[in-house]
């Protein structure tokens, strides 16, 4: 852990020295009254992650294990995907042999994978990052930022449900995403403009009123996603403007890599450090970040000079098809792009690490699950969901240092995805007894209460 | 085994991303008819099914002890399956006790009747049947046959204005993610199907937010000199403030704004002007109108008073952005100046606007969404979605094969005769072609630039070969071209539309006759249930069809492949690449199939191969009547009800009536009371949530 005065010293979160004394200030202030919430990030990539791909090289891997392995991860070397994360392998542990195949479909599972409900169905059902959030909420309860292949998307809907044909928004637009969380900190006249702002939403809201007097009740409705946005943005700007210095500290520079000329892995790096940025502030507890991940969808195609190749795009389907793609074997290719999030998410921690909270850092109060929403591979079989889980949410949870991989499919002893997900729900106070749907085709296997390996 | 990862996706069309739960909607409906209903059917139940299907037994997973007796209740889904097993008297099973021809046939009456009940105009029970994928759970022979009432519109509404499609964006690209011009917050939802309802899309916290950034801007850009007329002087005067309104109302609403409106902003402006000086009040002015509800969702709410029947007729200006919407990404000025004089009163002035821009000589340029319908209801251009490795011989360009049926289509739209009869039949294809918009000019598609989704050299002469052409084939600019009629009809033998509905490695019948199912039958195909592993394996010794008849033998999975597969099968008839073959692992290919499920007898039946089969569709007036109902939707941009009865039918004799004229089915749709008017209140027994 770096001191505070280093940590101001080498940040790259866009710190002035005019404003370090506030912030220091409050985050005595945070320190001092109460632990603040703890916090969980979901990274979901798209496209598949192989458990061979991240097996640690020697370790021997049973092709169907009868029964739980259980071992230390430290002390092994990471293979070569997931390499940029060895440095943390005291505080990770590699989940696998959990099942999923509730959500089966054809590419990525997009909301059945964090849901565990039939992805064809869309969306269904809450998923668990909006799950998690509701015994976490923060000024914004959930933010979800992504990647896609066009810089130029908006806002997708692609992995996070807060319920039933209710999605949750991936912000894909780095500068978007940035001008929404961090307004306060993009020019020196923005708590006037939020002011007038205010004037002009009460306009609209009373605007969309007066229309709506005239509506039947589902076109009212229709209108009232809009009334309520208005109203929402309106008095998150009042609750922003107490937290101006905090945000202004830790909002990120919005340089290049945020606009829409950037290649997929610097609007990646700018999405990691909104989503530390926010997380800093105290905006939000629960962040999603995806990365061509969504139903049907098989990643993101990157650009060959991102993974050490020519430039040109590097298909994504085309990796999933074991494709030959400039010269380089798709193996290569996944071991390449899995590296490269790999190593953005390890900045991303080496950033929470370097921030002191109560007695540790921010790090030790963060939970990061890493998967991906097509589970094992470019067409899923779901028989095994590898996950790869960086931290302990504060000592609830028993992930730090362990290799687990429960039974294969069918035995006993085998749990799914969904068990994992029902334990971190358990570890943030949410006792319910099933996340999901239950797998009917292994109804002779426990499918309730959480997984007891893990939860602390 | 490796399994092949043929996925069976029946769900064609995503679950409403947008359809709300709106609980409130949900006004139960307890009548006496409620109770007869119950009563008639529960006795029923009793004598013939509560055998099997008690609390106790559950045959199947289905208990009718748990039923909600409402079907318009939480069971609906299940009544319909109910209605269906026991129509195709799969229900009760042949070895139990057997109801009287009159007990089922009073019994389907009962179910039909509370069914249609649901398919009232004014009907809010059932949300789920505002989204694409249900329109065909409305009764088709209550819409064709039976004696129509008048028109019942749907309600006043309002539609979130769409992100414009880009018709040379369309043309050899993606089309699927490029449709909706990604820089706007009017993003439409991917993957296939009709896209544009008005019920499927709404405003919400993140697209807001993006609203105000980018209206922040664009007022900076757009309103230049507004915004300087304001600022520049110090304190604007009130002229000034009411001519900065109006002007940023033309240019935004295109109309004037009312003395009311003028009042609220300029009282804004004065508020923010004093607190906040002349740059912010200004700009947070002009925003204001760039923001309001009327800016982001185009109106159709009817004006003046009621008819007779309750309806009110949309207001001039609000047909004239309707008819410009339906037809292209813009308003269309001089249907804004008609509206304006009050020359769009009657239905021969709107048809008279319609001719118009039928005549016009690009109609790409001047009416891209009747080309868009076609790629929206065929789903031609996931061919491109669609991953797939090169074929050992020859070559597969998606892209160049989306753009050949763009072609084919615009010319047979163009040619406007017999249109779905053709697009069904015809053996003429256009091949490795590019028309010049300028001069209308057929050119061979070398342009790298027109194919960069195919990531190949265009010009690569085997691409005719996928036809059935010889390599050494030279491109002529007559086309289109006839190709062996045993080899070739319409769409659905088409290379583009073959692919779209494939799979990665292996066809993929039943999609196909999930297609046809839907989309030329009318008829309705249920989700893949829960828990089903719909996988085919891949068997390098087997063909597909032995795969998939063995993968899906079981009763189960009969009771909803029977209504696909023998569609799908045909088209066995050519490989994953939409080459024709007569073979297929060295043995003959069997390309034998049947038309199953339909009352229509000139329809029913095997088929011996999919041209055949085409043909034989391509003949039936359900198949034109099913199509028609596709185009309403579209145009619509809703589901129908029984209520539209009057309308489909109308529009269907137009369309017989013009020698299939496409335009002549299009106008009388655009010129009906479906289109133009709005029911204000629907009849007591079928209130409006």
């Amino acid at each position: 852990m770096v001191s505070r005065r280093e940590f101001f010293r080498g940040t790259t979160l866009g710190v002035g020295g005019l404003f370090l004394a506030p912030f220091l200030r409050q985050l005595d202030a945070a320190t001092a009254v109460a632990a603040r919430p703890p916090r969980i990030v979901f990274f979901v990539q798209g496209n598949g992650m192989d458990p061979q791909q991240i097996q640690p090289p020697g370790m021997t891997r049973p092709a169907e294990p009868d029964v739980l392995e259980d071992r230390p991860l430290a002390g092994h070397k990471f293979a070569r995907s997931v390499a940029p994360l060895e440095p943390f392998a005291q505080r990770i542990s590699f989940i696998h042999g959990l099942s999923g195949r509730i959500a089966l479909g054809n590419h990525g599972m997009g909301m059945g994978a964090l849901g565990c409900f039939p992805s064809q169905k869309n969306v269904f059902m809450e998923t668990i990052d909006s799950a998690v959030s509701r015994q976490l909420p923060g000024l914004f309860r959930h933010v979800g930022l992504g990647v896609e292949t066009s810089p130029a998307t908006s806002v997708i809907y692609n992995v996070s449900a807060s319920g039933k044909s209710a999605p949750l928004p991936t912000q894909c637009n780095p500068l978007q995403a940035h001008e929404t969380l961090f307004a306060l900190a993009a020019d020196a006249g923005a708590e006037k403009k939020i002011e007038a702002d205010a004037k002009l939403l009460d306009y609209l809201a009373d605007d969309v009123r007066r229309l709506q007097v005239r509506l039947n009740a589902f076109e009212k409705a229709k209108l009232d996603h809009y009334l309520h946005a208005l109203e929402s943005i309106n008095s998150r700007d009042s609750a922003l403007l107490k937290l101006s210095d905090r945000i202004k500290l830790a909002a990120p520079h919005a340089d290049e890599r945020f606009g829409g000329q950037a290649y997929a892995f610097e609007r990646m790096e700018a999405q990691f450090e909104i989503a530390a940025g926010a997380l800093i502030a105290g905006l939000s507890n629960v962040i999603t970040i995806s990365s061509g991940a969504g139903r049907d969808q098989t990643g993101v195609d990157f650009d060959g000079t991102e993974v050490g190749l020519s430039d040109g795009p590097i298909p994504a389907h085309e990796v999933g098809h074991n494709q030959v793609v400039q010269g380089t074997p798709a193996d290569e290719l996944h071991i390449r792009i899995r590296a490269r999030h790999c190593e953005q998410l390890a900045a991303f921690i080496r950033k929470l690490d370097s921030i002191p909270e109560g007695q540790g850092t921010m790090m030790d109060h963060t939970l990061i699950i890493f998967l991906s929403d097509a589970a094992e591979s470019h067409h899923p079989k779901g028989r095994e969901w590898p996950l790869i889980v960086i931290g302990d949410l504060g000592g609830r949870l028993r992930t730090r240092n362990r290799y687990l991989r429960f039974p294969r499919y069918g035995k006993p002893g085998h749990r799914t995805l969904a068990s994992f997900f029902l334990t971190l729900l358990h570890a943030v106070g949410d006792r319910r007894d099933q996340f999901g749907l239950p797998d009917p085709a292994i109804m002779d296997l426990p499918q309730l209460g959480p997984l007891e390996e893990i939860l602390a | 085994m490796r399994l092949a990862c043929l996925i069976v996706v029946l769900n064609l069309w995503p679950t409403s991303d947008f359809l709300k739960a709106h609980e409130t909607d949900e006004v139960r409906h307890t009548t006496k008819s409620q109770s007869e209903f119950e009563q008639s059917v529960q006795s029923l139940f009793g004598e013939f099914c509560n055998t099997c299907h008690d609390d106790a037994a559950s045959e199947g997973g289905f208990s009718l002890g748990t039923l909600d007796l409402r079907v318009d209740g939480r069971d609906y889904e299940l009544w319909r399956m109910i209605d269906d097993r026991v129509r195709l008297a799969e229900m009760p099973p042949s070895d139990a006790q057997q109801p009287t021809s009159a007990q089922r046939e009073k019994f389907l009456h009962s179910i039909r009747s509370e069914l249609l009940r649901t398919q009232q105009p004014g009907h809010r029970l059932i949300k789920q049947q505002r989204h694409p994928r249900f329109g065909n759970y409305i009764d088709h022979d209550a819409l064709f046959n039976q004696q129509p009432g008048p028109v019942i519109p749907g309600p006043p509404r309002l539609w979130r204005y769409r992100a414009p499609s880009d018709g040379k964006r369309l043309r050899g690209h993606t089309d699927v993610h490029d449709v909706a011009l990604p820089s706007s917050p009017f993003v439409m939802r991917k993957g296939r199907g009709l896209k544009d309802y008005a019920d499927l899309y709404f405003i919400d916290e993140p697209v807001t937010a993006q609203l105000l950034a980018k209206a922040q801007r664009s007022v900076r850009e757009q309103s230049r000199a507004v915004l300087e007329m304001l600022i520049g002087g110090g304190s604007p005067s009130a002229q000034q403030v009411n001519g900065a309104i109006r002007t940023t109302f033309q240019q935004i609403l295109f109309r004037d704004p009312t003395l009311e409106e003028t009042a609220r902003l300029a009282d804004l402006h004065r508020k923010l002007f004093r607190e906040h000086g002349a740059q912010l009040a200004a700009e947070r002015l002009l925003m204001a109108i760039y923001l309001q509800p009327e800016a982001l969702f185009r109106e159709e709410l009817g004006s003046g008073s009621p008819d007779n029947h309750g309806r009110l007729r949309l207001a001039g200006r609000e047909i004239a952005m309707a008819i410009s919407y339906a037809l292209a990404d813009s308003p269309d000025p001089l249907l804004l100046a008609a509206a304006e004089k009050g020359q769009l009163a009657s239905r021969a002035q709107i048809a008279a606007h319609l001719q118009r821009r039928f005549a016009a000589a690009n109609q790409q340029q001047t009416n891209p969404r009747i080309m868009q319908f076609f790629r929206e209801y065929f789903g031609y251009g996931w061919a491109t979605e669609v991953f797939k490795t090169q074929p050992k011989r020859g070559v597969h360009l998606p892209a160049m094969l989306v753009n050949d049926l763009d072609l084919l289509i615009e010319h047979l739209v163009g040619k406007d005769q017999q249109v779905l009869n053709r697009l069904l039949t015809t053996n003429e294809f256009f091949i490795d072609a590019r028309r010049v918009p300028e001069t209308g000019e057929l050119v061979q598609a070398t342009s790298k630039s027109d194919f960069q989704a195919d990531r190949l050299q265009p010009d690569n002469p085997e691409h005719a070969t996928i036809y059935g052409l010889p390599r050494d084939w030279i491109w002529v600019s007559q086309q289109p071209l006839p190709v062996p009629k045993h080899m070739r009809a319409g769409v659905l033998t088409h290379p583009a539309w073959l692919v779209a509905w494939s799979g990665n490695f292996d066809n993929h019948p039943v999609q196909r006759g999930s297609w046809i199912r839907t989309h030329l039958l009318g008829g309705t195909v249920p989700d893949v249930p829960i828990g089903v592993d719909a996988t085919v394996t891949e068997d390098q010794g087997q063909q597909f069809r032995q795969r998939l008849v063995a993968a899906t033998a079981a009763d189960e999975c009969q009771r909803c492949h029977k209504k696909m597969d023998s569609l799908g099968l045909p088209f066995e008839q050519y490989d994953h690449y939409g080459r024709f073959r007569l073979e297929e692992l060295e043995r003959p290919v069997d390309t034998s199939g049947g038309i199953s499920h339909v009352k229509d007898s000139t329809l029913a039946g095997p088929v011996e191969d999919p041209i055949a089969m085409m043909h034989r569709l391509a003949t039936s007036e359900r198949v034109e009547q099913v199509f028609v109902r596709y185009v309403f939707r579209y145009f619509m941009g809703r589901n129908e009800t029984l209520g539209d009865a009057k309308t489909l039918q109308e529009a269907h004799q137009a369309y017989r009536e013009s020698d299939g004229s496409f335009r002549a089915l299009v106008q009388s749709l655009l010129t009906s009371d479906s289109f133009l008017y709005r029911t204000v209140k629907y009849p007591v027994e079928y209130p409006d949530g």
